[in-house]
């Protein structure tokens, strides 16, 4: 099977392929996996405590050239977009992108799996964050 | 044919679950009692046994129907020996038996186990640490086949447990796939 341009680009010069500080509360990390092939995907997202907007985002992927692209474009689409928007991210739309093929559709589902991942580990950090604030704030 | 064990007990459907022209369980096919721990050896006989009776050599003098019958009858049977005698399969065909979710349906594996499987893939990157990565690869293997092994043998229970149970099967089968395809990558990089 002959992969598209586009994953090949990504495939020879991934973007943003690195990681971030996971104890970093303004850091958001996704891991997930697909059992039947063994793929291996870690998503991190960073977050600017003032705009509150997805500033940076690494990668890390083990796996096949579709799944190495795909998280590679996932990380590109994610700079500057606001946590809803981020949430709005298909895979479809990384499969149109990509030209994937039907095979390697799951590859474009694990991306997406990662940055839902991402976002609900920087939620809930933030989330007991702000609760052990707010437990302070009620304390005094 | 020899089909001397009841095989269908509380909470075990028969089901065509290992090929679709197949009405019956690898495990009635071959006359094991459903479970995850099965006797090898008396698989073996059996398998041996049967095989002697449907193999299409010892049909070729009765008739083109006979042949035709015996290639069905021997391909089931292999197929259904194949599954049985590998323990990822004969799991997989356990907890569909059991009513379980499938290897599509969920793909979920624990947090701390793709963490492990991260640092694995980082030091498979280096041929020089496959020999010791292997040895870790192949303890984490006999480690979940420990706890599948201990989930399907569990005591008998109401139906709500049994889900839980099943869904925890399904988790560490899908370790168990990934720990699987690893172990087969560092095989193919040889």
């Amino acid at each position: 099977m002959a992969y598209s341009e586009k994953v090949l680009d990504h495939y020879y010069n991934p973007r943003n392929v690195g990681s971030f500080d996971r104890a970093d509360p303004l850091v958001g990390t996704g891991v997930v996996g697909a059992p039947e092939c063994g793929d291996v995907m870690k998503l991190q997202i960073r977050i600017n405590e003032h705009t509150g907007l997805i500033e940076d985002a690494k990668f890390k992927t083990f796996g096949c050239g579709s799944a190495i692209a795909s998280s590679s474009l996932a990380t590109e689409w994610l700079k500057g977009k606001s946590i809803d928007e981020a949430m709005d991210i298909r895979n479809t739309s990384i499969v149109e992108e990509l030209c994937l093929p039907p095979v390697k559709v799951h590859c474009s589902v694990l991306a997406e799996d990662a940055i839902k991942a991402a976002i609900k580990d920087y939620q809930t950090k933030n989330l007991g964050s702000a609760a052990v604030a707010e437990t302070l704030t009620v304390g005094v | 044919m020899d089909r001397k064990h009841p095989v269908s007990g509380p909470g075990i459907l028969a089901g065509s679950l290992f090929g679709d022209a197949m009405t019956v369980s690898a495990f009635e096919r071959l006359g094991i009692v459903p479970a995850f721990h099965i006797d090898d050896a008396l698989l073996l006989k059996n398998y041996l046994h049967q095989s002697r009776l449907c193999h299409p050599d010892h049909n070729a003098q009765s008739g083109p129907e006979a042949l035709e019958k015996a290639l069905v009858e021997s391909t089931s049977l292999n197929e259904a020996y194949a599954v049985l005698a590998n323990p990822l399969r004969r799991a997989e065909h356990l907890l569909a038996l059991w009513g379980g979710p499938d290897a599509s349906t969920n793909k979920s594996q624990p947090m701390p186990f793709l963490e492990q499987m991260l640092e694995w893939r980082e030091e498979a990157k280096d041929p020089a640490t496959h020999p010791r990565l292997r040895i870790g690869l192949e303890t984490e293997r006999t480690k979940l086949l420990n706890h599948i092994q201990q989930q399907f043998s569990g005591p008998e229970e109401d139906a709500l447990a049994r889900l839980i149970r099943t869904k925890e099967i399904r988790l560490l089968l899908n370790q168990l796939r990934s720990v699987e395809g690893l172990l087969r990558e560092l095989e193919d990089s040889y």
